[in-house]
């Protein structure tokens, strides 16, 4: 009987979502007198509905919620981007529509989680040829060097790697005995830290970082791990701060963004700017000027969400992303095999560093490394790789005790 | 392995999760709440040039309803303040200045915000700016000022340093405001070099509300007497000996006439502004009496904290505490000198105080916000201030102030057929300067629409002073 109540409540949460959405593209629809709007708001809530029915239909056993909150933060991501400008929710629309299929073939045609759990060397070769291809053939993309492009479409191989570190050290050290077990993964995470960095890509580096981090402590149970991890994090960090000039900078701007408006802290100050126009309630949805924080519609959208939805809609999405990283590691917990608990914790760890990291940035509680919000931030690589890893999620959530 | 510790080791990789997401909305709200506004109205906020361009300011009126100020567009899609003729200088102590290079003043400044709101909350102009796409404007103010008012008491103080303020002692609505010297508000980017080169003249000054040099001299009599005639008894048959002089130890307080008043009352003693009185009343009440009795008339007070809805800014005036300091300082104190100070704005919600049987009402400026379909925003409503004095108290210290203005030192206010009402006071400067001249007044005295004060700096010196400048314009009011 409980499911059934609970089944309710999920459309419930759902039908809110749907609601949010058609509001908020209509506002962008009238104000800008563009239809398109509106067709793109439906077609998305379509898109979420499918879904959620496949999922339920076939699989009621699964988290309840992952889905829903997804679908939240996405079509947030969604509102945003069209109001910022239509070319990049139409162009989202259709990596959401790629990420949402790969979400219900992971959860619906692949194999139980248990089947992949011993290819530990080809997650290896990938995790390690993705960011050696970057270091070869990366193109140079607003100072970071980690953007690879195909023909017209670029995508980032960091994004990717992630996933495969991620099921790298979980596969290695699902039966952990001795510490031996642990020399190659920590190699492993230390060249993946050391391309990252070469790459300017700190942000990243720091996600591998945390990920690496909770899987390790979970997989030994040995809090003196992460203890040492953490000093050779701050000699590698100090050593970093000496060796790297784009790491002092991000350092200097990070304590003094003000001295810097016009150059290297407009960014971070324009940001500022933005969230504290929008005060407790915001300006309200395409009444405010997101638009003068450069890059807006990538590392800084939760500066719009600020500007327009006001503090309230910034802790209603910190608050998601909490709760979407709460189902994860609930999964985690009642899941039946050490892998698949490892690659829950990876992947919850995973989302809810990405967005603590890039809006801690924006807001200037830690120094701004460049990285997208994840679901909302616009960006192909990071979408699709998003569902993958909450697919995985749900698989992992299916086969559990919970649910 | 052990499962349950896995779990609680999960549990605590959440919780450290849940601390660091907490971190993040106490950041954030403790940004907002601690450097919000600050960094929002920083210069390199884009948003707020933006906002003041994209929206055409509103227009002020009268109240009326006649125009004082509206903007326009230039070529380049900024917008001017356009002035009506003549109305520039009289309306700058009230609405201040304009200037996309110097700022804000006055009126407008601080109805900015109001000025600029297109009020994009109302959906129903949402829908009709979108359709007719119009210029999207501002709220318009309504003033209480009187126009007619306004221009008669800005040509009234002539070439007199000075300021006139006047309100609606019944209501509250300020009527007029005026300060000499002043900028023009229509010229200020041109003029400006020229204007803060002037500390003299100091034309930027509002003379009526932000002054905090002026002694009240005489007129803060008008307090003294109406703390003597609720605090001591028998005050009103009581009789005061006046030879031209008090001497106090080692110090004498004269008299404005040498020879004295000889045996004297209280009523007599405002009537012909007797300081010897005064000063022994003075005495008689106390350190702690005197500062009380100006408390309670709101000195020593922050006006725009009391008001918290008007919104130019008022400067203190001060009643020094006096305890412990001698009884020179006492008598000094009582008749507005030693280190007592006033508005003229704040003399003017005295006087408004006895024409109104004890009662302050809470001045106001703007009488309506209406948006540009004539839609009322917000209206201004007539409210208590504060009441200082009993009822009985204002009416016995009113029928002095009649004969003040009837026999006493004010004549030169009388208007012909209308009972007025008034204070005089010559506020001694020092430096040899010549006293202030000062007047505060109401008429007509048994139902009064007007209260009033006046002060010319160093007027003593010319042939024109506060009475007779308050009495023309009273009589410009009330005669209508």
């Amino acid at each position: 009987m409980g499911s059934i109540v609970n089944h309710a409540e999920e459309k419930s949460i759902l039908r809110l979502v749907y609601i949010i959405s058609i509001i908020a593209f209509s506002i962008i629809a009238l104000y800008n007198k563009d239809g398109m709007a509106i067709i793109l708001g439906l077609f998305s809530i379509a898109l979420i509905s499918y879904s959620h029915f496949i999922i339920r239909r076939y699989f009621p056993d699964g988290d309840k919620y992952i889905l829903v909150l997804s679908a939240f933060l996405t079509e947030a991501g969604l509102i945003m981007l069209y109001r910022i400008k239509p070319y990049y929710a139409i162009r989202q629309l259709g990596w959401f529509t790629i990420g949402i299929t790969a979400f219900i073939l992971i959860v619906v045609v692949f194999p139980d989680i248990e089947g992949i759990k011993n290819l530990k060397y080809f997650y290896l070769a990938m995790a390690i040829g993705l960011l050696c291809i970057t270091q070869i053939f990366a193109s140079d993309v607003r100072g970071s060097k980690n953007w690879i492009y195909i023909g017209s479409v670029g995508f980032q191989p960091s994004e990717f790697a992630k996933i495969f570190i991620i099921f790298y050290l979980s596969s290695a050290l699902k039966d952990f005995k001795s510490k031996k077990q642990l020399i190659l993964p920590g190699l492993v995470i230390m060249f993946s830290l050391a391309m990252l960095v070469i790459q300017t890509d700190l942000g990243m580096a720091l996600i591998y970082f945390c990920i690496s981090l909770a899987i390790v402590y979970i997989a030994t149970s040995n809090i003196r791990y992460v203890i040492a991890a953490f000093f050779l994090s701050i000699l590698g960090a100090v050593g970093s701060f000496f060796m790297f000039s784009h790491v002092r900078n991000r350092v200097a701007i990070w304590i003094d963004p003000w001295a810097t408006a016009t150059a290297g802290g407009h960014q971070i100050v324009q940001s500022l700017i933005a969230i504290a126009s929008g005060g407790l309630f915001g300006t309200g949805l395409n009444l405010g000027h997101p638009t003068y924080i450069p890059e807006v519609h990538n590392d800084f959208i939760f500066a719009a969400i600020c500007e327009e939805f006001g503090l309230l809609g910034g802790i209603a999405v910190i608050i998601a992303y909490f709760l979407l990283i709460y189902r994860g590691f609930r999964a985690a917990i009642y899941a039946n095999d050490t892998f698949s608990r490892l690659v829950a914790v990876g992947i919850s760890t995973m989302i809810g560093a990405q967005a603590f990291i890039i809006i801690g940035g924006v807001i200037k509680l830690i120094p701004l490394t460049g990285i997208t919000l994840p679901l909302i931030s616009y960006g192909g690589s990071s979408m699709v790789i998003s569902y993958v890893a909450l697919g995985v999620l749900q698989k992992i959530s299916e086969t559990g005790l919970g649910g | 392995m052990d499962e349950d510790k896995l779990r609680k080791n999960i549990v605590k990789i959440l919780i450290c999760f849940s601390i660091a997401f907490l971190s993040l909305i106490v950041y954030l709200t403790y940004f907002e709440v601690s450097s919000g506004e600050k960094v929002a109205s920083s210069v390199y906020n884009k948003r707020n040039k933006d906002k003041e361009n994209q929206i055409l300011r509103g227009s002020i009126y009268d109240r009326d309803g006649d125009l004082i100020v509206e903007s326009v567009r230039n070529k380049d899609n900024t917008q001017k303040r356009v002035y009506k003729q003549g109305y520039e200088k009289p309306y700058a102590p009230v609405l201040g200045y304009y200037s996309s290079k110097y700022g804000t003043t006055g009126i407008e400044e601080a109805y900015s915000s109001q000025l600029l709101d297109a009020d994009m909350l109302n959906p129903l102009k949402i829908i009709k700016d979108i359709a007719t796409s119009a210029d999207r404007k501002g709220n318009n103010l309504v003033l209480t000022i009187d126009s007619t008012l306004q221009k008669k008491a800005y040509d009234a103080l002539e070439d007199n340093k000075g300021a006139v303020v006047a309100m609606n002692p019944k209501t509250g609505e300020i009527l007029c405001m005026v300060s000499k010297p002043i900028f023009n508000p229509a010229t200020i980017d041109e003029d400006w070099d020229k204007i803060s080169k002037q500390d003299k003249e100091a034309p930027l000054l509002n003379r009526a509300t932000q002054p905090q040099v002026y002694p009240p001299g005489s007129i803060f009599k008008v307090i003294v007497a109406s703390e003597a005639l609720e605090n001591i008894s028998g005050i009103e048959s009581k009789t005061f000996k006046c030879n031209g002089g008090l001497k106090i130890n080692n110090y004498t307080l004269y008299d404005y006439s040498k020879r004295g008043h000889g045996n004297i009352d209280i009523h007599e003693g405002l009537v012909k502004s007797c300081n010897v009185t005064f000063g022994q009343i003075g005495i008689e009440l106390g350190a702690d009496r005197l500062k009380s009795g100006a408390e309670d008339f709101l000195f020593n007070k922050d006006l725009n904290k009391e008001i918290p809805d008007f919104l130019l800014p008022i400067s203190k005036s001060k009643f020094p505490d006096l305890s412990g300091k001698g009884d020179e300082a006492l008598a000094q104190s009582a008749i507005g000198q030693y280190t007592v100070t006033a508005t003229p704005f704040q003399m003017m919600l005295v006087a408004s105080t006895f024409a109104n049987g004890g009662k302050m009402m809470k001045p106001y400026i703007v009488k309506s916000i209406v948006d540009i379909y004539g839609m009322n925003v917000s209206t201004s409503k007539s409210q208590v201030l504060t009441e200082p004095i009993k009822k009985e108290t204002a009416d016995t210290v009113k029928n002095m102030m009649v004969d003040v203005v009837k026999r006493g030192t004010g004549t030169n206010a009388k208007i012909s057929g209308i009972s007025v009402a008034g204070k005089t006071g010559t506020a001694e400067v020092g430096n040899d300067l010549p006293s202030h001249s000062w007047f505060i007044g109401f008429g007509p005295s048994d139902d009064a629409d007007i209260a009033i004060a006046v002060i010319l700096e160093n007027g003593e010196a010319k042939g024109r002073n506060a009475a007779l400048v308050a009495g023309e314009i009273m009589s410009s009011y009330l005669k209508r």
